[in-house]
């Protein structure tokens, strides 16, 4: 295992040199940008704004979650190709390591970082919406926070997979197609097709459940409607603004069919990755 | 009899080049057969398959048919720790430092960190890297880099050194400090297997080369067998006559020229001072003494693998 952690600890330190703090500040200038109506608004209600706010946290840690996910495909795809590319794999090889030690050292690197990410973005979350007196639903914040880290695991590992066959641009697109199947194999599934439903039941087994985010249950903030003149989600006679009458309901989340989300999750993450382990020891290492 | 340290029977590899898939061969039908404690130099032009063979011995590469055998067993993973390897062009991490690139080799190779406490410095200073320890690989020149990877090929102490043009875009200084350590390792009990062009080189620190040419083996010689191994000397005889010839009847030379009043013999080191104390008794003048100059490992290759 020291090899894998030393491979893995490389991967932390190439990350940090590929300046990928870069993309952090990209990211994070991202959410200031969302969150501005929130914070500058004023919605001539004191109450409605405070709620706002929260939500805009709710909401920030949805997209700061996304990121990381799709930051987590990124390394990842680009973990063979890109020592392929530099040609330092060789010397790598010429090494007593094990395919699958490297292939995980480069995962559990990828993860950690994402990982780490994750953590500093809800660190923020969680002090930004404690200064706000936000009620955190914890429940959902751990069930939540499960399927990100779920999901980093399980795109980062479908991506380093696919890199073991193709290069890192073709891997990153096609673990991006595959996080935005299972919509589709919900919509084939519930189709009145019967080839679309057969494609939707294959596509069913093939493709891994995904990641759905529960972040907007994380904050108990109700829009304060008694603040319009107890008109509900009314807006005709012009109390209630438009874009707060479409803010969505809380979320009720159903905490024992996520937990098989999760589960299923992990396992396809865990078979995904052995098949490019496999891939990967028996693959030749052809450098141009 | 010495082990075979690196065995390759009859290798061919292939590869599939262009739109149409067409099959080059890279190696084909390939023997070699490295002793142990030998220099050992595989010398070609560009693209006749050098770093394919040494990749396949490396098990990076898998043959399309024939096998490669490290240390009398198939190549596997746990063989490496007994190979050191340095690319042609050593490519490493740019935001390790050389202390770090070493390290991290040297715990790739399951080294603990007292071995490598000790052998990094020591290291570093047989290259005369130790001003750069803590600078970052991604600021080294050419040769600094090539030195480093040479570094991290010798530090876990291997076997087996498998170096692809280990002197390339080296400086005269740095050169002669990598053929240093060649030969000291040598002396060491170590095998190295080097490819290289500079024909210099290998005829002065190999035991044995090999020529590749468009993947085949074109010529295969013991090194000893070339000029400048042990050195031959011409002695030309003016005033030669059968009462010379039966003077030095014992003494056995060999004659590349015998004419009438002129002779030219050919004979050892040792032996050339016996001949001249016994030349110099009889009514014959010595013309000359120089030294033979037989066919050189440049001779060889350009009559083996020069030819287009």
């Amino acid at each position: 295992m020291a090899r894998v952690f030393l491979i893995a600890r490389n991967v932390f330190r190439g990350i940090l040199h590929r300046r990928i703090l870069y993309l952090w500040i990209a990211a994070i200038g991202l959410l200031i940008l969302r969150s501005l109506p929130a914070i500058f608004f004023n919605f001539g209600s004191e109450t409605l704004q405070t709620v706002m706010r929260q939500r805009a946290v709710s909401g920030a840690l949805d997209t700061w979650s996304t990121l990381c996910i799709a930051l987590a495909i990124f390394m990842g795809a680009s973990a063979i190709g890109s020592e392929v590319s530099a040609k330092t794999i060789v010397s790598v090889f010429a090494r007593p390591i094990r395919r699958w030690e490297f292939l995980l050292g480069k995962w559990m690197g990828i993860q950690a970082f994402a990982v780490l990410s994750l953590g500093l973005g809800l660190l923020v979350g969680f002090v930004v919406g404690s200064y706000l007196d936000a009620d955190f639903k914890y429940n959902a914040v751990g069930i939540s926070l499960s399927q990100t880290v779920v999901a980093i695991s399980l795109y980062s590992g479908i991506a380093i997979a696919l890199s073991t066959v193709t290069g890192s641009g073709v891997a990153g697109a096609l673990a991006v197609i595959l996080a935005f199947m299972p919509g589709l194999v919900t919509y084939l599934l519930d189709s009145s097709n019967s080839t679309a439903h057969v494609a939707g039941v294959v596509l069913d087994y093939a493709v891994p459940p995904g990641y759905t985010s529960h972040y907007s249950a994380t904050i108990h903030a109700p829009i304060p409607f008694d603040a319009f003149g107890g008109r509900g989600r009314d807006n005709r006679r012009g109390g209630v603004p438009p874009f707060i009458a479409q803010q969505a309901p809380e979320p009720e989340i159903d905490y024992n069919a996520e937990s098989w989300t999760l589960l299923k999750n992990v396992g396809y993450a865990a078979v995904f990755f052995v098949l490019g382990c496999f891939i990967l020891t028996r693959r030749e290492l052809r450098l141009a | 009899m010495t082990q075979a340290v690196i065995e390759i029977d009859e290798l061919t590899k292939s590869y599939r080049r262009g739109l149409r898939r067409r099959t080059v061969f890279a190696v084909q039908r390939l023997s070699i057969n490295v002793q142990a404690a030998s220099i050992v130099a595989f010398v070609g032009p560009n693209g006749a398959g050098k770093t394919t063979t040494i990749q396949t011995v490396l098990g990076l590469l898998k043959p399309d048919s024939g096998t490669v055998r490290l240390f009398g067993e198939t190549t596997h993973t746990g063989l490496l720790k007994r190979v050191g390897y340095q690319p042609e062009v050593f490519h490493t991490y740019p935001f390790y430092t050389a202390n770090e690139v070493l390290r991290y080799y040297g715990q790739l190779s399951g080294m603990s960190s007292g071995e490598l406490d000790q052998a990094i410095p020591s290291l570093l200073d047989r290259m005369g890297l130790v001003d750069a320890a803590d600078r970052k690989a991604g600021t080294f020149s050419k040769g600094m880099t090539q030195r480093l990877g040479l570094a991290q090929a010798l530090l876990h102490d291997p076997e087996l050194l498998i170096l692809d043009e280990p002197t390339s875009g080296l400086d005269p200084e740095g050169r002669r400090l990598v053929l240093e350590i060649i030969r000291g390792e040598k002396a060491r009990g170590r095998t190295v297997f080097l490819s290289s062009h500079i024909l210099s080189d290998v005829e002065r620190t190999c035991d044995e080369v090999f020529m590749i040419r468009k993947g085949e083996i074109v010529y295969t010689d013991r090194l000893s067998n070339f000029s400048g191994q042990d050195q031959q000397w011409e002695v030309e005889v003016l005033g030669w006559n059968s009462t010379a010839r039966e003077a030095l009847v014992g003494m056995n030379p060999t004659f590349l020229t015998e004419a009438e009043e002129r002779a030219v013999l050919l004979c050892s080191g040792e032996l050339k001072r016996a001949l001249l104390r016994r030349l110099t008794d009889l009514p014959v003048e010595i013309g000359s003494v120089q030294r033979h100059r037989g066919a050189t490992l440049e001779d060889v290759y350009m009559k083996f693998v020069g030819r287009g």
